[in-house]
């Protein structure tokens, strides 16, 4: 687990918000490494969805590098993408097909043979207990059925990495529970977990390794473990908000 | 490693996708089309000329208004568009595939115009036999008219793409209609020619010349009909050509400013 997949350096992020500048992301220099779950925490603009969507070539960086396998993703974009598979916090589904249609077509678009997209809609499918839906149209799908299906779209290419920004925001316990064990068996099976969150029992129950950004910044990459050992707490919600204190207390300071 | 070949593939995946769709919701669009080419066909036919319009116009205006049908059509679309854009962003699941962003939107484009032929070409053919009487059949120059229609349809279609891109998606919700898709449906000559336009009056004509849908109406009668009563065929093409580049333009900058992508 010490290859380090994706490394981002000195990564910033500027816009224009109206007139005035945002700078969303200012020098982030991580390193994700091959197999792990990172996850990626912060309050309400702390720039975590503005750095997977960089990550997940939604958007160019105003300044820095993204390497994938010491390459930058911009030299070969489209092997990059292949290696990729984004889970957006919007639900955006291809409301015109069926659940097993989304999923054939992402297949295709991935240029996979028509047997492999049968085999792997059918695992899938039935991974992600999606079976008795697949000629379902994706609006009669409840919440955390159509989250599932977002899962299995951005897997349907086996990719290498997975991005997922809020994968369980607004759902029912028992389907955030059932979500967490797909997170947990694609770890298990060698896939990298890119996850942004704000429920900190997700992070806690799925990352190896926490970032906690805040106004653009990282303020503190490191495993579960260290984490809690250094700051004495059992709980990554009062890691946390310790955390968020001592940044507020400098920024006043 | 992403070769042209690829690309293809990719782009042909997707066109895939969006005729599945249409095949699934053609005949709605046939029906839709049905019923204003019933009523138009009663319009032109029997309502219009009791109003004393002669019948050298009728093949014209009905032309026109094809072409009429077509541009209410792509506005719909491009409100379609906006509201992905800003609401469900099924664009950027598109934008995250192994495919350069030039051949997303040159494939989006594509589909949209596909959609628009195959809905209005039907409206046309049964339009032009149903009004027989009012077309010389045998003069009608359908291997102009055709590529001409298509043309039409890529240009106006860019345009309603560029639009949804280019504008703020508040601005475009309360303003497009009345300031931009109101006014060019309007000051264009669906039910008159630019030629009457120009003898009523020639400042009237010449605002009618920064109008697109103009070249779109007066070419496409000009191929089919052959007449020289309309703005010659070869020159609205150009025009067209003229407004597809600004349309162009405006989707470039419309797309770095909504999605900016990579």
């Amino acid at each position: 687990m010490s290859i380090p997949i994706i490394s981002v350096k000195n990564l910033s992020k500027s816009y224009f918000s109206g007139k005035s500048p945002v700078h969303a992301l200012q020098n982030v220099s991580l390193d994700i490494m091959q197999g792990e779950v990172f996850g990626l925490l912060g309050v309400n603009g702390a720039g975590k969805t503005t750095l997977s969507s960089i990550l997940a070539t939604l958007h160019p960086a105003t300044s820095g590098h993204v390497l994938y396998n010491d390459k930058s993703i911009y030299q070969d974009l489209m092997n990059y993408r292949r290696a990729l598979g984004f889970c957006p916090q919007s639900q955006n589904l291809d409301t015109y097909l069926t659940v097993e249609e989304n999923l054939i077509f992402a297949g295709r678009y991935f240029l996979m043979s028509e047997s492999d997209i049968a085999a792997r809609t059918k695992e899938l499918m039935q991974q992600l207990e999606l079976t008795r839906y697949a000629q379902f149209e994706v609006d009669q799908l409840s919440g955390g059925n159509k989250q599932r299906l977002l899962i299995a779209r951005a897997l349907m290419h086996r990719p290498k990495i997975v991005i997922l920004d809020e994968p369980t925001v607004g759902l029912d316990p028992d389907i955030r529970k059932k979500l967490w064990d797909i997170i947990k068996q694609l770890k298990a099976n060698g896939i990298t977990v890119i996850l942004t969150t704000h429920y900190l029992d997700e992070a806690e129950y799925l990352s190896d390794r926490i970032c906690i950004l805040h106004r653009g910044k990282v303020k503190l990459i490191e495993s579960l473990k260290d984490l809690k050992e250094r700051h004495q707490q059992q709980k990554l919600e009062d890691i946390f908000l310790n955390c968020l204190k001592e940044y507020q207390a400098h920024e006043q300071y | 490693m992403n070769s042209i070949s690829a690309n293809f593939r990719i782009f042909s995946m997707l066109l895939r996708r969006d005729m599945h769709v249409l095949r699934q919701r053609i005949l709605g669009i046939w029906f839709d089309t049905m019923v204003i080419l019933c009523l138009d066909i009663m319009l032109f036919a029997c309502l219009i000329p009791l109003m004393g319009l002669p019948a050298s116009m009728i093949a014209p205006i009905f032309l026109g208004s094809a072409i009429g049908q077509m541009f209410f059509k792509v506005t719909a679309r491009s409100f379609d568009s906006i509201r992905d854009i800003h609401f469900t962003k099924f664009i950027e699941y598109h934008l995250t595939l192994p495919l350069p962003k030039t051949w997303l939107f040159a494939q989006i484009i594509c589909s949209w115009v596909i959609e628009t032929v195959a809905g209005i070409a039907p409206f046309i053919i049964i339009g032009v036999i149903a009004l027989h009487k009012f077309f010389a059949l045998s003069l009608i120059g359908w291997l102009k008219g055709i590529p001409f229609f298509i043309l039409v349809a890529t240009i106006m279609n860019m345009g309603g793409f560029a639009c949804s891109y280019y504008y703020e998606y508040s601005w475009f919700m309360h303003n497009v209609w009345p300031r931009r898709y109101g006014l060019i449906y309007t000051l264009c000559p669906v039910y008159f020619s630019w030629e009457q336009a120009h003898a009523f009056s020639p400042r009237v004509a010449q605002l009618l010349l920064i109008n697109p849908l103009t070249y779109c109406v007066e070419g496409f009668r000009s191929a089919m009909l052959g007449s020289n009563q309309f703005i010659a065929a070869s020159l609205c093409m150009g025009a067209l050509t003229f407004f597809g580049m600004i349309s162009i333009l405006m989707l470039r900058t419309g797309v770095k400013k909504r999605l900016d992508p990579v």
